[in-house]
């Protein structure tokens, strides 16, 4: 049985853990600046990348500070999400793709569905590797993800960010599905 | 810490380090009794060696979320712990240090209140002797000691002073034996 001073001393220390775990998830949530910076540079509108990349920053830290599975899934989705980023966010920079005219906007929106369809496979492949709970990975994963593609996927408007968040669960399910099945 | 222990440490470490809540509790009463004893050892005080403990613990868990899994538990927490013992023994001996310095502070006091004895004792003395003094000379002391001159002629009040203190110095010697 504990004695007055060790239940005392337990109670701080589990408070000490769980600062400790809130000041390292707050460090990591720093990472939100590299997809924000990039969406700067690439043309998104700078309020648009300042609301964004607080909701990230924000999910971020909870996730790490929480750890275990959606510690992990945060770096995943945070990787997984830089390809929906980056692809419309370079399209709308070289000039392929601009906002205003329809069929330009289609080929971002055809970058978002491409950049989402390839990072719901990162998610669900990575959730199906090991992970005991691949369903909450992949939803915390998953949503990363989504903040992260939608700093790019934005410059094609409303259906950019639809037609990802769309493509990263049409994605995401089967392939965790499919390799889960191949595993056992 | 047998083996058994120190491979159990690492692993609830480990866990800890990823976010795993669980290990927590098997960890801290893995631990507890391990440095408590530790520090006792290293202090040889109780009291500090509960204080080390504590506070070697919540640095312990404080850091567990930036554990590098890769190096030893055992060997990592108890660096915290010794360097905490460490800073113990430091204060410990800063604060001996203080005390002897407030204790000389103190003799300072004492001498102050010898010499306030001793002047005390004097007074006495003196005041003992002008009042075994003739009238006269009495009232030319007090004069004196109270800068109230009578309404006489300088000279007169300056002859009546040595006489008065011819006087005192010469009961002084008797009761004494010097000046």
């Amino acid at each position: 049985m504990d004695t007055i001073d060790a239940i005392s001393v337990r109670a701080r220390a589990k408070s000490a853990y769980e600062r400790g775990r809130l000041m390292r998830g707050a460090r990591e949530s720093a990472v939100a600046l590299l997809p924000a910076g990039l969406a700067l540079f690439g043309g998104t509108a700078p309020r648009t990348v300042l609301v964004t990349a607080a909701v990230l920053a924000l999910v971020v830290l909870g996730l790490r500070s929480r750890g275990e599975l959606y510690g992990r899934a945060a770096f995943v989705g945070m990787t997984a999400g830089l390809v929906p980023l980056l692809l419309p966010l370079l399209m709308h920079r070289s000039g392929f793709c601009c906002i205003g005219g329809m069929s330009c906007s289609a080929l971002c929106l055809v970058a978002c569905l491409g950049g989402g369809l390839f990072a719901g496979a990162l998610v669900g492949f990575r959730a199906s590797a090991g992970e005991r709970m691949p369903t909450r990975f992949m939803m915390a994963a998953g949503l990363v993800a989504l903040i992260v593609g939608s700093l790019g996927c934005v410059v094609s408007g409303a259906a950019g960010v639809v037609g990802l968040a769309a493509a990263l669960a049409a994605s995401a399910v089967p392939v965790a599905m499919a390799f889960a099945v191949a595993r056992r | 810490m047998d083996l058994t222990t120190r491979n159990a440490v690492q692993g609830l470490m480990v866990r800890l380090a990823d976010g795993d809540r669980s290990a927590f509790d098997p960890l801290f009463d893995a631990l507890w009794p391990s440095v408590r004893r530790f520090a006792e050892r290293a202090l040889g005080s109780a009291a500090d060696a509960d204080d080390a403990a504590q506070t070697a613990l919540l640095k312990v868990f404080e850091r567990a979320a930036v554990f590098d899994v890769d190096r030893d538990a055992v060997a990592w927490i108890f660096g915290i712990v010794a360097f905490e013992c460490a800073t113990v023994r430091k204060r410990r001996m800063r604060r001996r240090e203080d005390d002897a310095s407030v204790a000389i502070e103190g003799l300072a006091d004492d001498e102050d209140l010898e010499q306030a004895a001793i002047a005390r004792g004097l007074h006495k003395a003196l005041v003992d002797l002008v009042g075994n003094l003739k009238s006269e000379d009495h009232d030319t002391i007090i004069a004196i000691l109270s800068g109230q001159r009578p309404d006489v002629p300088a000279a007169t009040f300056r002859k009546r002073v040595e006489r008065a203190m011819s006087r005192l110095r010469i009961a002084w010697r008797t009761r004494h034996g010097h000046d």
